[in-house]
């Protein structure tokens, strides 16, 4: 008797570990989703594709369509030549500083994107440091695209890199090939798999770029989500909305199954070697030209955009601190309502209630798929890819014309925003928590149960110990990306409650150089929050296993 | 002090096999080795007695309590993982203290008790190392007294030397013979290694395929294996299926003394010893064909080719005696077989 009711326990709670995540998602992702669907589709409660065939026979999207994948295409394009060399240089050589360098690569990847955009507009933007207005020309978005991602590609391909057996590179050359040759004929075919699966994330990111084309792009350049937004925000057409959103759904979704079967078909059994066997310090005079060339290069791209954000930030209006004691100040006339600096309390609130969610959610979701280990990817595993393939402002979109009325009225809520957040940061959350739960060996937790420890006691002594970086670590990417998320938050903040990407954003589109000052303010202190988190969070892994 | 009384178990998917009715005994301080070829059943009877498994059928009993109703963290069982399980969060005395923390000792008696586990396997002042930096032999030792430091009333083992180099499995078997002989406790050793059985345990119990297939003292069941299973799990290859009458077992080999056997088809064994190579003139002497000659270190082993094709297996001491070829063909003399059953 007993026996059997503690297995119906076991069953219920195994069941509650799968229902609460599906219940979240469907209310807050799959409605709002399938909201917009109805709403570009259903008209009067009848199908009508007519909103759908307008769209697409209209030349104006036929070519934001083409624009938007040949912006991302050609962003990845740039992000891959950019990043390989650095990926060479920390997968093969020692050097000082390396592990630093290593944890600061992270900073770019979650900066907000308002903040990236602001960075290359001190550079490069009206009143830029460099003296060049490039403000709306591809090459910046393309730049500010690889800004962002190449640290996704050298952490992946880095990490393989790294641990790749040099005695096949000392093999290929023992048989007379090249350097170059080898590395056309080995290296590069053994990092396929890791090129590939990073330059589809990257792939993914431009597709759904949002802010950095909203500041940096000019008028001709505009995606989908851009489209999305003005549609939306400014002409009010909600049904041409839902249609563009339900066009970007599709690309996401045949970008992820692409990419998955070629995954499939692609993956070889290679023997690796723990990485810091193989890293050696640069000998010979090429290898010091190299390492010279590729640590400039990181300099170049990496640092002097955010040296000049600094920089412009105290001196753009005026030296000293002008455009940063307006930060206090409510200013008549100004497009938010209260003083700026408001907008760091209102940003880490939000972000504080997105990171819990996440992480209940998230969590609850990754121990639910650790626990299914070795049966693929099943169908739940797929629902919770879902929010990978939407969009920020498919969210935020979402919510706005799904949790606005009807069952779920969130409309006065102010949940409404640390939730769009938490959507957004739930995936990051769920891939860094699933191999920890999944490295969880069974055999600890019984070895504990023998030596007489309580189930509670198991999860006390021996669990939370072993998962308790990782959850810290999830906690951090949290509570970044949803401090600095800008595309589904700019759908849903209020002029009362604003947060500080929307502020920077408002300031990006007035005229004058206190403004942009201000702008340039706020993004340090963004950038000075997130860079604090994402290095605290590195400390915390460096002992662990475990890329990403 | 542990009784298995008629235990089954059962897998839904069947991914490990399960037991059919197994029931045996440890006696208090003995050493009871559990060996059988892998798949038989014997981590699953390991767990289910640790409760790690559910039983469907039967009892254990340990030290006169019924454990049906008892949750693992309550059985006072000692078990040493085959790959040792070892926390990795913890350092070596973190590991070893663990059961005593478990069970609310003050952190004083921990350091004594942890202290002196230490020393009983070898790896005294190892207590703050972390256990990254252990060698699979230390790893062992760790976790055999994170096991025994808990006191339990029985301490079983999932083949201890199984993740081990096989070059220091001598040494290792002889220490934890020691330790077994030094603390008394009832032990349940399981192995699929005969020789490493036969040298730890008072008795050993052969499974297979779930079930139990002879238990007894090794020199008995090696005496008299009594089964074809065991004969061969022995090593024994000179297995037939012979025609049995009149005390004499017929076959290939012609006919030998069969000690006794009942009438009929039966299983024997005919020990490599008791094949002789004779002149041709003995009476009862075969003719057969050398299949091929083997070192054996002390002694050579033939393979000899049995009128119809069938194998036997003869040894021969190591003479000056110019090895046999392959095809060469002599003449054996079979002193005798047994009746397996």
């Amino acid at each position: 008797m007993r026996i059997v009711l503690l297995r119906v326990w076991t069953r219920a709670w195994g069941l509650a570990l799968f229902v609460i995540p599906l219940a979240f998602l469907a209310v807050f992702l799959a409605y709002p989703v399938v909201s917009i669907i109805l709403r570009g589709l259903v008209h009067q409660g009848h199908w009508n594709f007519s909103a759908f065939s307008d769209v697409a026979n209209s030349r104006y999207y036929r070519k934001v369509l083409w624009f938007t994948i040949w912006q991302a295409s050609a962003s990845t394009a740039v992000t891959l030549l950019l990043a390989l060399p650095i990926a060479a240089l920390f997968a093969r050589f020692e050097f000082r500083g390396k592990r630093v360098l290593w944890a600061l690569l992270l900073v770019p990847f979650v900066l907000p994107t308002v903040v990236v955009g602001a960075s290359f507009l001190a550079l490069f933007g009206p009143h830029g440091a460099s003296g060049i207005n490039l403000q709306g020309s591809m090459w910046l978005v393309l730049l500010a695209h690889a800004f962002f991602n190449v640290a996704v590609v050298v952490r992946t391909v880095g990490t393989l890199w790294a641990c790749l057996d040099p005695s096949m590179e000392q093999a290929a050359r023992t048989l007379g090939a090249s350097p170059l040759r080898t590395f056309r004929a080995v290296t590069l075919p053994l990092l396929r798999p890791a090129i590939a699966a990073s330059a589809s994330i990257v792939f993914l990111f431009c597709f759904t770029s949002f802010g950095i084309l909203l500041v940096l792009g000019g008028s001709s350049s505009r995606t989908l989500e851009v489209e999305i937004y003005d549609q939306t925000a400014r002409f009010f057409h909600l049904d041409v909305a839902a249609v563009l959103a339900i066009m970007q759904l599709v690309g996401i979704a045949t970008a992820l199954v692409i990419y998955s079967r070629y995954q499939r078909k692609r993956s070889v059994q290679q023997s690796l070697r723990p990485g810091r066997e193989t890293a050696y310090r640069p000998g010979s005079f090429r290898e010091r030209v190299f390492v010279t060339l590729a640590l400039c290069e990181m300099g170049l791209l990496f640092g002097v955009p955010l040296v000049v954000l600094c920089w412009k930030s105290l001196s753009i209006a005026g030296f000293g601190f002008t455009s940063w004691q307006a930060l206090f100040t409510n200013k008549r006339g100004s497009t938010i309502f209260v003083p700026p600096i408001e907008a760091v309390g209102n940003s880490l609130g939000f972000a504080l209630a997105a990171t819990t969610i996440a992480l209940v959610i998230g969590g609850l979701a990754a121990w639910a798929i650790a626990r299914r280990a070795g049966r693929g990817l099943g169908w739940f595993d797929a629902a919770l890819l879902l929010p990978l393939g939407t969009s920020a402002v498919t969210v935020g979109f979402g919510f706005l014309i799904a949790l606005d009325h009807g069952p779920v009225n969130l409309r006065a809520s102010l949940w409404l925003i640390p939730i769009a957040q938490a959507i957004v940061a739930i995936p990051l959350v769920v891939w860094t928590l699933v191999p920890m739960f999944r490295s969880m060996d069974r055999q600890l937790r019984d070895a504990a149960g023998v030596l007489g420890a309580s189930p509670w006691q198991v999860w006390r002594f021996i669990e939370l110990p072993v998962i308790f970086r990782s959850v810290l670590v999830s906690a951090g990417f949290a509570f970044a990306i949803s401090f600095g998320e800008f595309g589904a938050t700019v759908f849903l903040a209020r002029a009362d409650y604003p947060t500080i990407p929307i502020v920077i954003y408002r300031f990006l589109g007035q005229p004058g150089a206190l403004n942009l000052g201000q702008a340039m303010a706020l993004s340090v202190i963004l950038m000075a929050v997130t860079a604090t988190i994402v290095l605290l969070v590195d400390r915390l892994r460096l002992r662990q296993l475990g890329q990403f | 002090m542990l009784r298995i009384e008629s235990v089954s178990t059962s897998y839904p998917g069947a991914l490990r096999p399960s037991l059919n009715r197994v029931d045996f005994n440890v006696g208090a301080g003995e050493v009871v080795a559990l060996l059988g070829p892998s798949g038989s059943g014997k981590t699953t009877l390991l767990q289910a007695i640790a409760g790690l498994l559910p039983i469907d059928h039967g009892r254990v009993v340990l030290a006169g309590r019924d454990m049906q109703s008892i949750p693992t963290h309550r059985r006072g069982v000692g078990l040493m993982f085959q790959d040792f399980a070892l926390f990795p969060h913890r350092t070596v005395a973190g590991n070893v203290g663990f059961g005593l923390e478990m069970a609310h000792e003050s952190p004083t008696d921990r350091e004594v008790k942890v202290d002196a586990m230490l020393d009983l396997v070898g790896l005294t002042g190892f207590g703050q190392r972390s256990i990254s930096t252990l060698s699979g032999g230390q790893r062992q030792r760790v976790a055999l007294a994170r096991a025994l430091a808990a006191t339990p009333q029985i301490l079983m083992l999932d083949e201890p030397l199984g993740a081990l180099d096989p070059m220091h499995r001598e040494t290792l078997v002889r220490d934890l013979s020691q330790v077994f002989a030094k603390t008394g406790l009832s032990v349940l050793y399981v192995t699929h290694d005969q020789a490493e059985a036969f040298e730890v345990a008072d008795r050993v119990v052969i499974m297979n395929d779930g079930c139990v297939e002879r238990i007894g003292e090794p020199q008995v069941i090696w005496s008299y294996p009594k089964s074809p299973f065991v004969a061969r799990f022995l090593g024994f290859t000179n297995v037939f299926d012979a025609e049995v009458f009149d005390g004499r077992a017929y076959g290939p080999w012609g006919s030998c003394v069969v000690a006794s056997t009942p009438p009929g088809l039966q299983p024997i064994l005919i020990r490599p010893d008791d094949v002789e190579l004779v002149d041709d003139h003995r009476p009862g002497a075969i003719s057969v064909s050398v299949a091929r000659e083997v070192f054996r270190g002390d002694h050579m082993r033939i393979s000899l080719e049995l009128p119809g094709g069938s194998l036997i297996d003869m040894d021969r001491n190591i003479t000056a005696e110019a090895r046999h070829e392959r095809g060469e063909r002599v003449h054996i003399f079979i002193h005798g077989a047994e009746y397996l059953g």
